[in-house]
């Protein structure tokens, strides 16, 4: 790879790095795993990067890699999800406060992976519908419903005492955010959804 | 007295921040690029080891020496048409495939592990159980992984009664172990396989994407499923242009990208198609649509499919250069 395009991904790759290490984290509890599926992610988009270098938002692309390689590692045999019914212990309602140890990752865990996704990307990561959808491979309904489904969740575990304010971007009201079509996240994903 | 409910994604943004408060390990960036570096060299020694084979060849090509091969596939490498009876059923159940004739049982296949050393090879113990003699060839089981396809030695095996076959592959990655009916592409059997040294063995989840390359053509699985199927018809390459004939065709629906292809040169260059053709074909309900690659200023190498960020779902030889 030219240089020039070599800098540029490894100065990419700076800013992207801490919200994209905390988002895999969040996925998966685990900082190695997380350290290992960013590793995996990066050195894809280094592979693309150069068709890819000029894309608006690499963040995004970043994501969908490694969410896709996520679902997709996570359909072996040995490693497939198992659904539960065990949600970590409530009784953060309460609160509000951050210093009970309950971080984002740990809030999650009751959710099943898709969930986890689909909720970090819209309601703290701001991201509308579309664009998840996009990240995702799937169908911007079927993302509404792992919100709504992932929300009913969280309730078990941070307690009634909050409002759903992305229940109307859910109803299809509002993508909010920037224009999906500046995404360009058709460069990924084809086969695995 | 109850406080204000708080917008859920505040609430969440706060648990982040707890994330960033208790601090993250350390991240060697460096590593990643190396690693993405390591991934398109492994495109490139692929491409050496496949041209030093040449054109023409029909089967496969000898990779790092010894018994093991992997999947070059020259565009004229369709599997040929079969000597075995076509009448066999193929069932598959869990990690046991039963190969019958008409109603008549002939024989149990099993894969009983598949494990992966620190050096990345791939071993496969497999238990055959017939009292028909029923032949099984190696070379009809192919480990998809990350990169190539690999295969390996086309030894042809009879069992009488219940034997445990063992046999290797190099370079292979977690994946899917098919195995590809006899002078077809289709699948009698396939395993999800690699789980390091642990050796485990499982079925293909449903909703699990896949490649597998079997002759010119390219199947994508979403498990035991074909969705679509890729197929380079013919690559040339001129002093300065290289052409391939790609065709695509799907179940339900399908997008092949142009950019997906890369022309890589025995010596190292990798190029893009022109970006004047077309950028992608569509394609839905088993219709069939074809297009026309070309790459400027390539030399003799080998065209590959990449899709998904892959290293690598399909490689064909160039034949030699013109003139």
């Amino acid at each position: 790879m030219r240089q020039d395009l070599k800098d540029r991904f490894q100065q990419m790759a700076q800013v992207e790095l801490p919200r994209l290490r905390r988002f895999a984290y969040t996925m998966c509890e685990d900082w190695h795993r997380a350290d290992d599926y960013v590793q995996g992610a990066l050195e894809r988009m280094y592979v693309a990067w150069p068709r890819v270098h000029g894309i608006a938002y690499p963040g995004a692309y970043l994501r969908a890699i490694l969410v896709r390689q996520m679902l997709n590692e996570w359909r072996r045999p040995w490693r497939r999800e198992h659904s539960t019914d065990e949600l970590p212990e409530a009784g953060y309602e309460t609160t509000g406060d951050a210093d009970l140890g309950l971080d984002l990752a740990r809030a999650l865990s009751g959710l099943s992976t898709r969930q986890r996704a689909a909720v970090v990307l819209r309601y703290v990561e701001d991201r509308p519908v579309a664009e998840v959808a996009q990240i995702m491979g799937a169908a911007p309904g079927t993302v509404k419903r792992h919100c709504s489904d992932g929300v009913v969740r969280l309730r078990h575990i941070l307690g009634e005492n909050f409002i759903d304010d992305r229940l109307g971007d859910l109803r299809g009201s509002s993508s909010g955010g920037r224009p999906v079509s500046e995404l360009d996240l058709d460069e990924i994903g084809r086969g695995v959804r | 007295m109850n406080a204000e409910p708080t917008p859920l994604s505040e609430r969440l943004k706060q648990l982040d921040a707890v994330t960033q408060a208790q601090g993250m390990p350390a991240f060697d960036l460096d590593a990643a690029v190396r690693g993405g570096e390591r991934r398109q060299q492994r495109r490139s020694i692929a491409g050496t080891a496949a041209a030093t084979v040449g054109a023409g060849l029909v089967a496969a090509a000898l990779f790092a020496g010894g018994a093991h091969w992997n999947a070059f596939w020259d565009v004229d490498s369709d599997p040929a048409p079969s000597a075995v009876p076509v009448d066999l059923v193929y069932a598959q159940r869990g990690d046991s495939v039963t190969v019958s004739r008409g109603r008549d049982p002939l024989a149990r296949v099993t894969v009983t592990s598949a494990a992966i050393d620190a050096e990345g090879h791939g071993t496969v113990a497999m238990r055959v159980e017939s009292d028909a003699g029923f032949v099984i060839q190696l070379s009809d089981f192919i480990w998809a992984g990350e990169s190539l396809d690999r295969l390996t030695a086309a030894t042809s095996m009879t069992v009488d009664g219940s034997q445990t076959i063992n046999w290797t592959y190099d370079g292979v990655s977690e994946g899917e172990l098919a195995w590809v009916r006899p002078g077809t592409d289709r699948l009698a059997g396939v395993w999800s396989v690699g789980a390091g040294d642990s050796g485990a063995v499982g079925a293909v989840a449903a909703d699990r994407s896949w490649y597998l390359q079997v002759g010119s053509a390219v199947t994508v699985y979403e498990g035991v499923e074909p969705q679509a199927r890729m197929t380079v018809s013919s690559v040339a390459v001129g002093r300065t242009v290289g052409a391939a004939h790609v065709s695509v065709t799907a179940h339900d629906r399908y997008e092949l990208r142009a950019d997906d292809f890369v022309w890589a040169e025995e010596s190292g260059p990798q190029h893009a198609p022109l970006a004047d053709d077309w950028r992608s074909l569509s394609v839905r309900d088993d219709a069939v649509n074809t297009g026309d690659l070309r790459f400027a200023g390539v030399g003799e190498g080998y065209l590959l499919w990449a899709p998904d960020g892959r290293e690598t779902a399909g490689v064909w030889l160039s034949p030699a250069v013109a003139g």
